[in-house]
C-alpha cells in the first residue's frame, strides 16, 4: 500500500522505502540561480531502504519502529527528560541559513516569518544542511531518514506536523568583582505541533520553564508561547492569522538576550502578544505587519500593550537581504517601568552572505519611550562562519543605550562555537564579556553558557 | 524491577532533584527580608520585577540593573548574602539607574531603583500571569524535569502493575 505525505514526500510499504522529492527548490543550495533570482528549479530525490535502517546511526529509528508503542512512549519521554535536564537549542530561527540562498522562511517554517515548526522540506534541510556528515556527501541519498519527526520513526499525517523543542543552559557567570555562580537552567521543554490543511493553518505550543512570572506562562511555569490559527491564500504568499504570535521585528534569532531583542521586547522566549497579523512571503519581498491586542496571559488590562508590529524585507539578490522594522505600542502601566508608556522602537537589519562559510547579521534600532526622556538604542552586529557542514563560528558585538537608564552606553562581546553534531540535535558554547552601564558608572560581566537543543 | 531500570530510575530521580533544585535559588525571603533591612525598614515588600527581569522569578533572572548591582556585592542565593549586600550598596551610594537618587534612597521613598521615571513600587499591583492571574513569586515553579521525572517514574510503575 502506497500512501502520499505531502506532495513531496511518497512513502512505500509493501517494497519498504521512503522517497523524498524536492521538484521545486534546490536542495543543495548551489547559487545556480534561475530567472528573477528564484532558486534553479531542480528535482531532487532521496531513496532509502528501510531495511538498512538498523545500520549505523539509524540504530535509535530502527529500535523505536520495532518496538511497541508504550516503548516509544517511555523512551520519547526519557528523550525529554534527557533534554530537559543534561543537555540542549530551540525555536529553531537560523537567519545564518541566507548563505543556503534561503532568504525566507516560509519554505522551511510553517510560521512565514521563520522559527518553530518546521515543515517536511525544512526538516529535510535541518538534516540535510544544518548538521555535520561526517564524511557522507549531503547529496548522498542514503542520509536523511531520521529527518522526519522523532528521528523519522513515527509517521504523522502530512497535514499534521509535530514537533518539540529542547534546551538547557549550564550557566557560570560573574558579576563585577564578585566569583562565579553555576547554574541549570530549562530554557525550554515545548511540545509544538501546526495543521496545515489546504489553506487552513494551526499552529499551538505547550511547555514549561522552570521561572515563574514568564509572560507566556498559562499557569506556573507551564507556558505557552504561541497559538494561531489562520488561512493562506494566494498560492500560499499571504497568511492571515489571529492569536498569540512572535512580534514581526527585526532578526528572528535565538538569542533571546541580545540587547536587540531585550530593548526591543522582541524575543522568541515569552514576548509574543495576542493579535492579527498578515504575512507576505515573496521571492523578492517578505514582512508580515501584526495588530496587537496585548498579551492576554498578563493581567490586569493595564499591563497589556497594543498597538502595532511589523517589519519588511527585500531579497535584491539570493546572498543579501536588507530590511526595515517598526513598533509602537501603549500600555497604561509598563510593566518595566510602572508608568503609563507609548514605546515605539524603529530600526534597520541586514543579512549578507558574501562567500558561502560566511554571514553577516546585523541590526540597529532606535527606542522612544514616553515615559522616559532619554531616548534608547540597540545595535547587534554577528559573524558566523561555517569552516565545516555543522559547525559554526560565532562572533557578535553588540550596545545598548537603555532610555530606562540615564546612563551611558552598555557594550557586549560574544565568542561561540556551535556544533549539529547529530541529527535534530545541537550543542553551543558561548563566552559572553559585557561592560554595563549603571548610572554613572560600568560593571563588567563575564558569563560562560554551554547549551544543548534536542528537537523532534 | 532488574538493576539496570532501578539505576535508571534513580538516576532519573537524582538528576531530576538537581534540574528543580539547581533552578529553586530565587528566594521568597528576599523581599521581606530587604523590608525589614535596618537602614530600609520600609513599610511595603518590593515586588519581583525590582531584582527580576520583567518580573520572571528564576535563578538566572536576577539581571535588573538593582540585581546586578547587589550582586557585584555578594548577592548570592544564600540568605544571608542579602543585608551584606545592602551594606555594601549603601555605603557605596549606588545609584544603578542613574537618575542622581541612590538606590537605597529610592527604596525608602518607594521608587523604582531600575528606571529613571521613578514610579512608584508601593503596594501596587503586580502583573498577574497565566489563566488565574498570579503574580510571580520567590520560588521557582515546579521545575519541569521534577515533573517529567515523576511521570517516568509513574509510567514505570503503572508498567509493573500491568
Amino acid at each position: 500500500m502506497n500512501h502520499t505525505l505531502g506532495s513531496s514526500i511518497l512513502y512505500c510499504e509493501i517494497a519498504p522505502c521512503l522517497r523524498l522529492d524536492f521538484p521545486e527548490l534546490d536542495l543543495y543550495g548551489t547559487r545556480d540561480r534561475g530567472p528573477d533570482h528564484e532558486p534553479a528549479v531542480r528535482s531532487h530525490f532521496v531513496m532509502v531502504s528501510t531495511s538498512s535502517l538498523c545500520d549505523g546511526q539509524l540504530r535509535l529509528a530502527c529500535l523505536l519502529r520495532r518496538r511497541s508503542w508504550r516503548r516509544v512512549v517511555a523512551l520519547t519521554y526519557l528523550l525529554l527528560l534527557a533534554g530537559a535536564l543534561l543537555l540542549p537549542r530551540s525555536a529553531q530561527a537560523y537567519p545564518w541559513m541566507i548563505r543556503h540562498d534561503y532568504t525566507g522562511c516560509a519554505t522551511c517554517h510553517v510560521d512565514p516569518s521563520g522559527a518553530g515548526v518546521l515543515t517536511a522540506y525544512g526538516a529535510a534541510q535541518g538534516d540535510i544542511l544544518l548538521r555535520t556528515r561526517y564524511g557522507a556527501s549531503a547529496a548522498d541519498p542514503d542520509e536523511t531518514p531520521s529527518a522526519g519527526f522523532l528521528w523519522g520513526a513515527v509517521k504523522p499525517p502530512d497535514w499534521f506536523l509535530p514537533s518539540g523543542s529542547f534546551r538547557s543552559l549550564i550557566l557560570a557567570d560573574k558579576v563585577g568583582s564578585a566569583g562565579f555562580g553555576g547554574q541549570l537552567v530549562l530554557m525550554q521543554a515545548d511540545l509544538r505541533a501546526a495543521i496545515v490543511k489546504g489553506g487552513f493553518r494551526a499552529y499551538a505550543s505547550a511547555g514549561a520553564v522552570n521561572v515563574s512570572g514568564s509572560a507566556a506562562s498559562v499557569s506556573g511555569g507551564l507556558v505557552s508561547r504561541q497559538y494561531w490559527v489562520g488561512w493562506s491564500f494566494a498560492e500560499d504568499a499571504l497568511l492571515l492569522r489571529a492569536g498569540r504570535i512572535d512580534l514581526p521585528f527585526g532578526i528572528r534569532q535565538i538569542e533571546h538576550v541580545f540587547y536587540v531583542r531585550v530593548a526591543t521586547r522582541t524575543d522568541l522566549n515569552d514576548t509574543q502578544q495576542h493579535g492579527v497579523s498578515l504575512a507576505y512571503s515573496g521571492g523578492l519581498l517578505r514582512g508580515e505587519i501584526m495588530a496587537i491586542a496585548g498579551n492576554y496571559q498578563i493581567s490586569p488590562d493595564v499591563y497589556r500593550e497594543r498597538g502595532y508590529s511589523g517589519y519588511a524585507e527585500i531579497a535584491p539578490l539570493s546572498n543579501a537581504a536588507f530590511g526595515v522594522s517598526s513598533l509602537v505600542t501603549h500600555a497604561k502601566r509598563d510593566k518595566t517601568l510602572w508608568v503609563p508608556n507609548t514605546r515605539q522602537a524603529h530600526g534597520v537589519f541586514a543579512r549578507w552572505s558574501p562567500v558561502r562559510p560566511l554571514v553577516l547579521l546585523g541590526e540597529a534600532d532606535l527606542i522612544v519611550q514616553s515615559a522616559i526622556s532619554a531616548t534608547g538604542y540597540a545595535t547587534m552586529l554577528q559573524a558566523d562562519v561555517e569552516p565545516t557542514q555543522g559547525v559554526h563560528l560565532i562572533a557578535t558585538a553588540e550596545n545598548m543605550k537603555d532610555g530606562s537608564v540615564s546612563s551611558g552606553t552598555s557594550w557586549g562581546g560574544w565568542l561561540g562555537l556551535g556544533w549539529f553534531f547529530a541529527p535534530h540535535a545541537d550543542a553551543r558554547f558561548d563566552f559572553q564579556k559585557e561592560s554595563r552601564a549603571l548610572g554613572p558608572s560600568h560593571l563588567s560581566n563575564t558569563a560562560l553558557m554551554l547549551q544543548f537543543h534536542v528537537y523532534l | 524491577m532488574n538493576k539496570t531500570k532501578q539505576r535508571l530510575t534513580l538516576g532519573l530521580l537524582v538528576l531530576g532533584s538537581l534540574g528543580s533544585s539547581a533552578l529553586a535559588q530565587a528566594k521568597s525571603e528576599f523581599p521581606s527580608e530587604m523590608a525589614r533591612y535596618p537602614t530600609l525598614n520600609l513599610s511595603y515588600q518590593p515586588p519581583c520585577s525590582v531584582c527580576h527581569i520583567d518580573g520572571n522569578v528564576g535563578s538566572s533572572t536576577p539581571i535588573t540593573p538593582f540585581a546586578l548591582s547587589l550582586r557585584a556585592r555578594g548577592l548570592t542565593g544564600q540568605n544571608n548574602s542579602l543585608s551584606s549586600a545592602l551594606s555594601k550598596l549603601d555605603a557605596d551610594a549606588v545609584d544603578s539607574d542613574g537618575d542622581g537618587t541612590t538606590d537605597v534612597a529610592e527604596l525608602k521613598a518607594g521608587t523604582d531603583p531600575n528606571s529613571s521615571a521613578n514610579a512608584s513600587i508601593m503596594n501596587d499591583q503586580e502583573p498577574g500571569y497565566g489563566c488565574g492571574g498570579t503574580a510571580p513569586h520567590g520560588r521557582s515553579a515546579p521545575g519541569a524535569a521534577g515533573v517529567l521525572t515523576l511521570g517516568w517514574f509513574l509510567l514505570r510503575r503503572r508498567r509493573g502493575q500491568a
